[in-house]
């Protein structure tokens, strides 16, 4: 292992984000809160002073192979979220040191689950940098880091490919730091419009911004209580529904168009079964909400059902209603919903459109096999073969996935929650999401768990985020030998 | 240049006809053979080196022909001699792609005259043998964009029903021509075909399945075709047998191989083990094929698979054989479909000599011809619409391709200069055709 290049590189990410640091501390000033932004500064001044720290105990000599990899994008998100809870604690929102890196790792992992019992009493630099922090994780830091660093070379490629979700990462580019710029870029078009049209429709720009934070990272901290509910508004369900669509997309599909060879994203098959997906899941609670009177307006159970399946599938987490109160049929099919996710590509979490299909396409394979073993078959997503080594990971990830969940929720449920509590906890933050049922339902917080529940969490969501193997290595014996 | 199999037997029946023979090879042996058997001049060497080729004096031949097993040898060679002054070359390659697609590269890039491909040959004989018709089934044309069917004809279709002016085909295809007996007819627009007549239609590759379904209301019904082996003939013909939507195995011995094979073709059935294996044939149901075809590139293997279908009653049996001079033994064991790519290569050649390196399409028929123009600036017929051409009756313009573009053109349709043209000629108006479209003569065929 060779710790001195790694600690240099994430000595300069750990100053990069001391310079994120900067944004919420000019919002406190707009808004004088200017103990706040005295608060940040100083949260900037520490951060920053790590960084250097870490930049003199490494060095520029050596390479780096596929194990300084795995350790700077491990490395890079747990520095981030430790450093990234620092101005929880110096602004006094949040005392307990677990709890600023439970909110931490929430943001930046874009999964949503708060320990805030009461949001709106927080000042509005605080609710920034949370939202803010999701906007950093959404689209990734490491991506962020190789988009903005030139001088990475080809050892970019690998950390690119830790971090950007689903089975195969797609390179636009001949080289990784144009890809990585040319997705920033997306994903900073995406975020200016949502925030116009939200200003549009009478929103502020501050809460515009911070939900847009929040949308476009498929995050899901609202600076509200209510979360989206607060602005009573169809048009704000609307254009936030448009953008959680739009952000669980490929983000490549969005270069592609721009292309012109890809102009119809209808053609990509992952992205026409997440819209089917949505539709029939749609369509099927609408059904179930009218039928046990839950709702008596059809127009309102549609564009509810819409908001929350839409919101869940791709692992924002924002509520406009209290789907915890909703009939079992919906409320099962949401909880099903937790582990399919968006796109590969997209910047939403759990295990990916694709996944799914990757996965079931290699069951029925091996179905076929038992009664046709000298059959070679291989298996297409549209016209696409995947590579065996491909779907020997899919499976991988799966068992993995799974059997952390099944895991997670043994664990969690030791303090003695209820079932359903501890197992969609589990389900909520691995898969990035945020709100789950009973006690973490989506009018609830993650306030009520123990320390050693939360730290477990923290996990989770880092596990969840970096899609498994990396973490998963960090925990092999051979991993640390030479 | 080169005598193996395909250059011996051409350096043979050349020389017994009183032609002059050189034969450039390297190979002592070979020479020693050539020496013993042959009436020619034998230069020693390796044949795409200049030197070598001057001491054959090829820059003063009529023909030079590359026909050794190595594809860039021959190109090499052909292109050195094209340049010296040899008057046509005959280059010889293995891949089918190459001359379905980048014909017309290499005929400018390398001056080839004739550039066959023994895989493509094969491919098309195997094909025909397939659909049981007893010439050609399918060429391809304009870089394979567009295909030329014959299509055999019942007194239920609609062109032995109607005048050919009142059959209205699906889009970008045309009835180019008709079969009656052994003569084919240029038909003019009344023309109205006899039941076992068979029709020539060309179409662009997405239309012309379309066609062949409308107009043949019997469908020739190709049924389930295994294929043994997964090597380049193999994988060669296969992919022609796409557009007919046969059910169609691959069985391959090679694990990587099959796997790859299931990646290229979706549709298809891979079977993962050894073809001329019987147990593994009873369980892949090979009794119930209609065809059978060894392609594999090793004689042992075929003969064997061979004899074990045939054991399995499939109805037909092909197979695909190396040494030529074994196929009468194979046809002694009642395997009578044999098909010797080198043996093919030969005859193709023949041909071209026979029909004095003449632009026809020679598996196609005699009195008529195919020809690919690429329209010139001299050309009466640039930018001018079909209906003012006024083509005469025996002459037909088939297809158009226009960057990358084909279609078949209506009378509405203005020729450009650039276009590459695909005319269909009687013989009486190739005169008028020249006249119309001024250019160099291209041999078209699938060799």
């Amino acid at each position: 292992m060779n710790f001195r290049p790694a600690s240099r590189f994430l000595g300069r990410l750990i100053l990069l984000l001391a310079a994120t640091e900067l944004a919420p501390a000019l919002c406190a000033l707009a808004y004088g809160e200017i103990a706040d932004a005295r608060a940040f500064a100083i949260s900037a001044i520490l951060t920053g002073a790590s960084g250097l720290v870490l930049i003199r105990l490494g060095g520029s000599s050596g390479e780096l192979y596929r194990r300084e990899g795995i350790l700077i994008v491990v490395g890079g998100w747990v520095l981030a979220s430790v450093f990234g809870a620092v101005p929880y604690m110096t602004t006094g929102t949040l005392l307990s040191p677990l709890d600023a890196l439970f909110e931490s790792a929430s943001g930046f992992t874009t999964t949503g689950a708060s320990v805030m019992t009461d949001i709106e009493s927080a000042s509005r630099a605080v609710l920034f940098w949370r939202s803010f922090t999701q906007w950093l994780g959404g689209m990734g830091i490491i991506v962020l880091f190789v988009a903005l660093l030139p001088e990475l070379g080809p050892g970019a490629r690998f950390l690119y490919k830790l971090e950007v979700p689903g089975p195969s990462a797609e390179a636009l580019q001949p080289r990784i730091r144009e890809t990585a710029a040319i997705l920033w870029k997306i994903y900073l078009l995406f975020t200016a419009v949502e925030t116009g049209l939200l200003m549009l429709v009478g929103m502020d720009l501050y809460d515009a911004l911070t939900h847009t934070f929040s949308t476009m990272s498929t995050g899901g901290f609202s600076p509200r209580n209510a979360s989206v509910a607060a602005f009573q508004s169809p048009l704000v369900d609307v254009i936030v529904i448009f953008f959680m669509i739009c952000a669980g997309t490929n983000f490549s599909l969005y270069y592609r168009l721009k292309q012109r060879d890809g102009w119809n994203l209808f053609r990509d098959t992952e992205f026409r079964l997440y819209i089917i997906i949505l539709a029939v899941v749609t369509v099927v609670i609408g059904w179930d909400l009218l039928r046990y009177q839950t709702y008596t307006e059809p127009a309102r159970a549609g564009l509810d059902s819409l908001f929350q399946v839409v919101s869940i599938l791709t692992t924002t987490g924002f509520a406009t209603a209290d789907f915890d109160g909703w009939p079992v049929l919906s409320r099962v099919l949401l909880v099903a919903l937790m582990f399919v996710g968006g796109c590969a590509g997209s910047t939403s979490g759990s295990m990916k459109v694709m996944r799914m299909v990757i996965g079931i396409k290699t069951a029925l394979r091996e179905v076929k096999l038992i009664f046709n073993p000298n059959a070679v078959i291989s298996i297409f997503v549209g016209r696409k073969p995947v590579p065996d080594s491909v779907a020997r990971s899919v499976a991988g990830f799966f068992i993995l996935y799974l059997s952390t969940w099944g895991l997670g929720s043994v664990l969690l449920s030791v303090s003695g929650p209820d079932l359903v509590t501890a197992a969609t906890a589990a389900a909520a933050t691995l898969g990035n999401i945020g709100p789950g049922l009973r006690a973490v339902g989506p009018t609830m917080n993650f306030a009520l768990f123990d320390a050693w529940d939360k730290a477990l969490m923290v996990l989770l969501m880092l596990l969840g985020r970096l899609e498994m193997y990396a973490i998963a290595a960090l925990f092999t014996r051979s991993f640390w030998k030479p | 240049m080169g005598a193996g199999e395909v250059g011996f037997h051409l350096a043979r029946s050349l020389s017994r006809q009183g032609h002059d023979v050189t034969v450039i090879e390297v190979n002592p042996a070979t020479i020693e053979r050539i020496e013993d058997e042959l009436e020619v001049r034998v230069v020693r060497g390796n044949g795409s080196r200049p030197a070598v080729l001057a001491r054959a004096e090829v820059g003063k031949c009529d023909l030079f022909m590359a026909v050794s097993s190595s594809e860039e040898a021959n190109l090499t060679a052909a292109l050195i001699a094209k340049q010296t002054g040899a008057q046509r070359t005959v280059v010889r390659i293995s891949e089918a792609e190459e001359v379905i697609h980048d014909r017309r590269l290499y005929e400018d890039l390398f001056g080839v005259d004739l550039l066959l491909s023994t895989e493509l040959l094969t491919t098309i004989e195997i094909l025909n043998e397939i659909r049981g018709l007893n010439t050609m089934a399918v060429e391809y044309l304009a870089g394979g964009k567009v295909q030329l069917r014959k299509i055999d004809l019942d007194e239920d279709s609609p062109l032995t029903q109607l005048p050919l002016h009142d059959v209205e085909l699906p889009d970008d295809s045309l009835v180019v021509g008709f079969f009656h007996g052994d003569s084919m007819t240029i038909p003019s627009a009344d023309h109205r075909a006899e039941p076992g007549d068979q029709a020539l239609v060309l179409g662009t590759t997405e239309a012309i399945g379309k066609t062949e379904r409308f107009l043949a209301s019997a469908q020739v019904e190709l049924g389930t075709i295994v294929i043994a082996g997964g090597g380049s003939t193999a994988r060669t013909v296969a992919k022609a047998l796409e557009p007919f939507r046969a059910d169609v195995r691959l069985i391959e011995q090679d694990r990587s191989v099959a796997k790859q094979l299931s990646q290229e073709f979706p549709r298809y059935q891979i079977i993962h083990g050894d073809p001329s294996e019987l147990a593994l044939l009873k369980a892949e149901r090979v009794d119930r094929a209609r065809t059978f075809a060894a392609l594999s590139a090793h004689d042992e293997t075929n003969l064997m698979a061979s004899l074990m279908a045939q054991e399995l009653r499939v109805p037909q049996v092909l197979a695909l054989v190396q040494r030529a001079e074994t196929s009468h033994l194979w046809r002694r064991l009642e395997l009578q479909s044999v098909f010797s790519p080198r043996q093919l290569a030969y005859r193709r050649i023949r041909e071209y000599i026979d029909s004095d390196y003449s632009a026809n399409i020679v598996s196609l028929t005699r009195g008529a011809m195919v020809v690919e123009r690429r329209l010139a600036e001299a050309s009466p017929a640039a930018g001018v619409t079909l209906a003012e051409i006024k083509p005469p009756d025996g002459m037909i313009v088939g297809a158009v391709a226009r960057g990358d573009r084909v279609f078949v053109p209506g009378g509405d349709d203005r020729l450009e200069v650039g276009d590459l043209i695909i005319l269909f000629v009687r013989e009486e108006e190739v005169a008028t055709m020249r006249l119309l479209f001024p250019g160099r003569e291209r041999v078209l065929s699938g060799g």
